[in-house]
């Protein structure tokens, strides 16, 4: 047999018929860039795995009941979202930044965490921390469309949602982004020298800044 | 001059609100409100920096191999367990929702709030049932087939009054649970005899912790396979490692649950129940004992009870319970 194959949706449709291989070749397509989301939006690689094995397994249960609605990568992401959002809430360590415009978030808190010691001069390593104080469908948004390249149509595909809302996530994503980054002072944030004065007023984060000095 | 509103004013700039009316009110304020004006202009600079920040950030390394691994060893067991995705237990349930299911177009404040099935103890939808044998790490049928919930299911036999079967392994298997249930205060049914406790459960010490809205709480996590089953082609070696017994103050149970189970039968009288599993593990971080069960009208619950399960004045110490099905 020297033809390409069965697609995606072909291998699960073997699976549900009983198919022993066919889920794991299916899953084994598409897993690398199912880590990389898992591995982007929570951050810890331990995280990412436990993550990845529930939608795995999740997966290969709900298979049955895939109706063909959307692709079956889409499908496989969706799933893969819902576990690392299962893991976010249920951690729910982290106190979230203020709403820029000074409104509270979720849990009434207004706390204003450093976004990396003054000495790291890694500004991927800051932006990841960053990254992980978004409120979760802020992170996930910007997580896929930003970070994985992914459309606002296929992000919305895959939450299930409007393509306005996804603009949305990302759009309010980033406006936290760039206050914690210190790239947007809309003066109602707590006075934070870590935030701000690394990264200087306004200025762009990059090699050229005085967060890349001396340690 | 009106305050500037930084999510309103990110959501237009991001298209969120092309084609509405707030969308039209954003744009004439930048138009014409200097303070709108400038925001959007921050805002716009502010942007591209991040941009050029999430940049740096780069690919994702790839699936370690040991990730790769594991994975593919959960996916043979489950497959074992599991053919076609179809498990013993009935019909599965909707994937776990993430919340994202607010009216389309609705723009999400950042709220990260759970779904309403998920708001708090107690109250994680009765009407969910999950898949059965969902597994937190590969590899622990194995682990299990040589270990506890063997021996325990051979040890306990039947929890019957008359002790008809007669198998009765050991100190586990009560004599007369009637007179545990007296003496737990228990309150008997309608025709004065509490029903008994039947059949016997499979026994694991996962030491899992359990959370209200765990989806291990729709079935055990781990489940002995068939005996026959059990010889052949076991997963290799396990990422984590199932104890032959819990650690105090669960041993007790362990040793002897008896008691711990009359007294979560008197918490369904009149129903008899039939215990399948339990798993001594944790919940909420604290040790507890998960009991799944059926009652005697078809219900299925998932109870978790406390280290004090079975002592005298304590009833079943429970901790939650949830119905299942």
């Amino acid at each position: 047999m020297t033809g390409p194959g069965p697609d995606d949706a072909g291998l699960l449709r073997a699976h549900v018929a009983g198919d022993p291989q066919a889920f794991g070749d299916l899953f084994r397509r598409h897993r690398d860039r199912l880590w990389a989301v898992a591995l982007r939006t929570l951050g810890d690689p331990e995280e990412a795995a436990d993550a990845l094995q529930d939608a795995m397994l999740n997966a290969h249960r709900a298979a049955g009941r895939f109706r063909g609605d959307a692709a079956v990568t889409t499908w496989l992401h969706r799933i893969v979202v819902n576990a690392c959002l299962d893991r976010i809430r249920r951690r729910q360590a982290h106190p979230t930044v203020p709403l820029p415009d000074g409104n509270r978030s979720e849990d009434g808190r207004s706390g204003h965490e450093p976004v990396a010691p003054a000495a790291d001069p890694d500004t991927a390593l800051v932006v990841r921390h960053a990254l992980a104080q978004l409120p979760p469908e802020q992170r996930i948004a910007i997580v896929l469309v930003d970070l994985q390249g992914y459309s606002v149509a296929e992000a919305a595909a895959i939450f299930e949602v409007a393509e306005g809302t996804v603009k949305s996530r990302c759009a309010r994503g980033r406006a936290r982004l760039a206050v914690l980054l210190g790239h947007l002072h809309t003066g109602d944030e707590a006075p934070e020298p870590t935030a701000r004065g690394n990264r200087g007023s306004g200025g762009i984060v990059s090699s050229g800044s005085e967060a890349g000095g001396g340690q | 001059m009106s305050a500037v509103d930084w999510d309103l004013l990110a959501d237009h700039l991001g298209g969120a609100l092309a084609g509405t009316p707030e969308g039209d009110r954003v744009a004439r304020l930048v138009a014409t409100d200097p303070a709108w004006a400038e925001a959007a202009a921050q805002l716009t600079a502010a942007w591209d920096a991040v941009a050029a920040d999430l940049r740096t950030v780069g690919p994702a390394p790839p699936l370690p191999e040991q990730v790769g691994t594991r994975l593919d060893a959960a996916l043979r067991a489950e497959t074992a367990a599991a053919p076609g995705g179809r498990a013993a237990a009935p019909a599965g349930p909707p994937l776990p929702r993430s919340g994202d299911d607010r009216p389309p177009g609705h723009p999400d404040a950042g709220s990260g709030r759970p779904g309403p099935s998920r708001s708090g103890p107690g109250q994680s939808g009765p009407g969910r049932p999950r898949p059965a044998r969902r597994r937190r790490r590969a590899g622990w049928i194995g682990a299990l087939a040589g270990l506890a919930g063997v021996a325990a299911f051979v040890a306990l036999g039947p929890v019957e009054p008359s002790g008809t079967d007669g198998s009765q392994g050991g100190a586990a298997a009560p004599a007369r649970p009637e007179a545990q249930l007296s003496d737990a205060g228990a309150v008997p049914d309608a025709a004065g005899a509490p029903a008994p406790v039947r059949a016997l459960p499979v026994m694991t010490a996962s030491d899992l912790d359990y959370q209200p809205d765990s989806h291990w709480l729709g079935a055990p996590a781990l489940v002995a396979p068939p005996l026959a089953q059990r010889s052949e082609g076991s997963p290799p070696e396990q990422a984590f490692s199932v104890a032959d017994r819990p650690d105090p103050p669960l041993d007790r149970l362990w040793d002897d649950p008896a008691a711990c189970l009359a007294a979560v039968q008197v918490s369904h009288v009149p129903q008899p129940i039939t215990v399948t599993q339990m798993d001594f593990a944790r919940f909420e971080g604290e040790p507890a004992v998960i009991v799944w069960l059926t009652t005697g009208d078809g219900g299925g619950w998932v109870q978790v009870v406390g280290p004090d399960c079975g002592k005298p004045g304590a009833g079943a110490d429970e901790r939650y319970r949830q119905a299942l099905d």
